[in-house]
């Protein structure tokens, strides 16, 4: 039986980390790829979140160092800000990225870029405004949108996302967020440093409940006290309304109903997986939570894999960007690769950073493991001292017997960059020892570390 | 924006989503149960709108697509009627 013949040998459906690297890693090898775009070429991150929104909060963390500078002699009394200009700025930055001249680079690299919503028709077959393309190999990249939680009255005000709150003409005057994971923290952090008056509803205990209980409580303390931010942890939104142009939000909160009015509300309780793509049509068995994945992430049709958002995992673009290099090993060659969850690094950029990688100490008792810890905070070190900067800490999770890192936790200044030795540690099995044993420079951040896996 | 429905497999031509012979399926599916005209007619209604909303966003579905959509959303409104809409063959 002669074999069928496709239009292309590899179709990549998202052109985000999930997709994009895929696609030019599988076209350098010679074989005919198309890349399906519905929005800006990049995806989200590089378009409506990590990147624009790090734009923004670099620039509210400049902002805020200026104004608490005149400890240091510097004249801060006048620091003020444009917002106009703050937002063309980070326009510049993601016109600088993927997105910005995306199409001639794929083109350069013999990408067919197809823009369009992609919908699976049959197993080797999408359509994307009515042009049927076929395929040997499909790769589903189409990413998450930011979840409507089941909250009454939320379909009849409007909300700000966290990529619709970063094309505001101006800061809120007041702001309620929905949800106190990371990304919900930096916003609160975004807009509070301009001025804005932010509460934080979290239905858990803790702010950051995915991170160890001291990561919430401290990213608590400083947004309270730095910025003013109200935290209501154990807080459920049951009730949002119009109130003339402002918004009222009603929630429980031990056992008792409150309410605030607010300019604005802001929706960061979670993503829900981009899955209505026609997936049966193509045999792809999926849940709410998102594509079923063997480990070489091949879906329930073998020659369909899926990476990133769509997963459902862990919401993180270098995760999707491992998750795709893997996709694009597995459709190239025929000894096939898994992914690897172990070592990865987190991180929440609010000031100071905290950054964690690795298992919680929470991940440790529920799997019943034997575990040592230890906590240094960071006012020990001189580089505390010489910035005058206390608030942090470093917590180092390793196993009891083996001294193995098992995990980690830094809170400080610059911890999205400290945190990857630690990575690199887990990711080696290295234990404490080998990292207290190796040389850090006086006065650095990362002697926290030293001193803490030392404490081991 | 109009949207098409190609049969399953896409081994015929699409046609242009006609709301009208859906309506037409799902109100001989709730009669089946025995349904009254009147509600009939409304939950017919009801569920060719919600499918018309799904589609806003996409040029070509096919008719599977628009059976699985269409019965979710008469799970809610009459069960009973759901499940014989979705065993039914044949549709569009």
């Amino acid at each position: 039986m002669a074999k069928k013949i496709f239009d292309y040998d590899v179709l990549v459906i998202g052109s985000g980390a999930g997709g994009s690297i895929a696609a030019t890693a599988i076209a350098r090898q010679g074989k005919r790829v198309a890349l399906i775009e519905m929005n800006a070429l990049g995806g989200d991150s590089a378009n409506f979140g990590d990147v624009p929104a790090g734009a923004m909060i670099n620039i509210a963390r400049i902002y805020s160092e200026a104004k608490g500078a005149g400890k240091f002699g510097i004249r801060s009394n006048t620091i003020g800000y444009n917002y106009p200009t703050i937002k063309a700025w980070k326009e510049k930055v993601v016109s600088k990225t993927s997105s910005g001249g995306g199409k001639r680079y794929y083109q350069s690299v013999g990408v067919t870029v197809i823009p369009g919503l992609a919908h699976f028709i049959s197993p080797h077959e999408v359509s994307v405004n009515r042009r049927h393309i076929s395929a040997e190999y499909i790769l589903v990249a189409s990413g998450a949108e930011w979840a409507m939680p089941k909250i009454s009255g939320i379909d009849k005000v409007e909300f700000l996302t966290p990529a619709s709150a970063l094309e505001l003409i101006r800061p809120p005057k007041s702001l309620f967020v929905i949800g106190g994971g990371a990304v919900g923290l930096e916003f609160a952090r975004l807009f509070s440093a301009f001025g804005t008056k932010v509460y934080v509803g979290e239905i858990a205990p803790r702010l950051l409940p995915r991170e160890d209980e001291e990561a919430g409580k401290l990213a608590a303390k400083i947004l309270s006290e730095q910025y003013g931010v109200t935290s209501l942890t154990e807080t459920r939104v049951t009730r949002v309304s119009k109130e003339a142009v402002a918004k009222r939000v009603t929630f429980l909160r031990g056992r008792e109903e409150h309410s605030v009015k607010v300019e604005a509300i802001l929706l960061a309780a979670g993503k829900t997986p981009r899955v209505d793509i026609g997936l049966e049509n193509a045999g792809v068995q999926y849940s709410p939570r998102g594509i079923e994945v063997n480990e070489h992430l091949q879906t329930s049709s073998k020659h369909i894999f899926a990476a990133g958002d769509v997963l459902g995992g862990f919401g993180l673009t270098h995760v999707a960007l491992m998750e795709s290099r893997v996709v694009a090993h597995n459709i190239l060659h025929k000894n096939k690769v898994s992914p690897s969850y172990h070592s990865i690094p987190r991180i929440t950029y609010i000031n100071p950073e905290i950054a964690s990688v690795g298992m919680s100490e929470d991940d440790l008792i529920k799997r019943d493991l034997n575990y040592k810890k230890s906590i240094v905070p960071l006012g020990i070190i001189g580089r505390s001292i010489i910035t005058d900067t206390h608030e942090g800490f470093v917590k180092v999770l390793a196993d009891k017997k083996s001294g193995r890192i098992l995990g980690a936790t830094v809170a400080a200044p610059s911890a999205g960059e400290i945190i990857h030795e630690l990575t690199l540690a887990i990711q080696h099995n290295l234990t404490a020892s080998d990292v207290a044993n190796t040389m850090h420079a006086f006065p650095s951040w990362s002697e926290a570390v030293r001193i803490a896996c030392a404490k081991i | 924006m109009n949207s098409y429905v190609v049969k399953s497999g896409g081994m015929h031509e699409s046609e242009i989503f006609d709301p009208l012979k859906l309506h037409g399926s799902l109100m001989a599916a709730c009669l089946a149960v025995r349904a009254l005209e009147g509600e009939a007619h409304m939950v017919a209604q009801k569920i060719t709108e919600k499918v018309m909303d799904w589609l806003e966003t996409k040029t070509e579905v096919t008719s599977e697509d628009v059976r699985r959509v269409a019965a979710l959303n008469l799970q809610t409104y009459q069960p009973e009627a759901a499940y014989i809409y979705e065993t039914y063959k044949t549709m569009l």
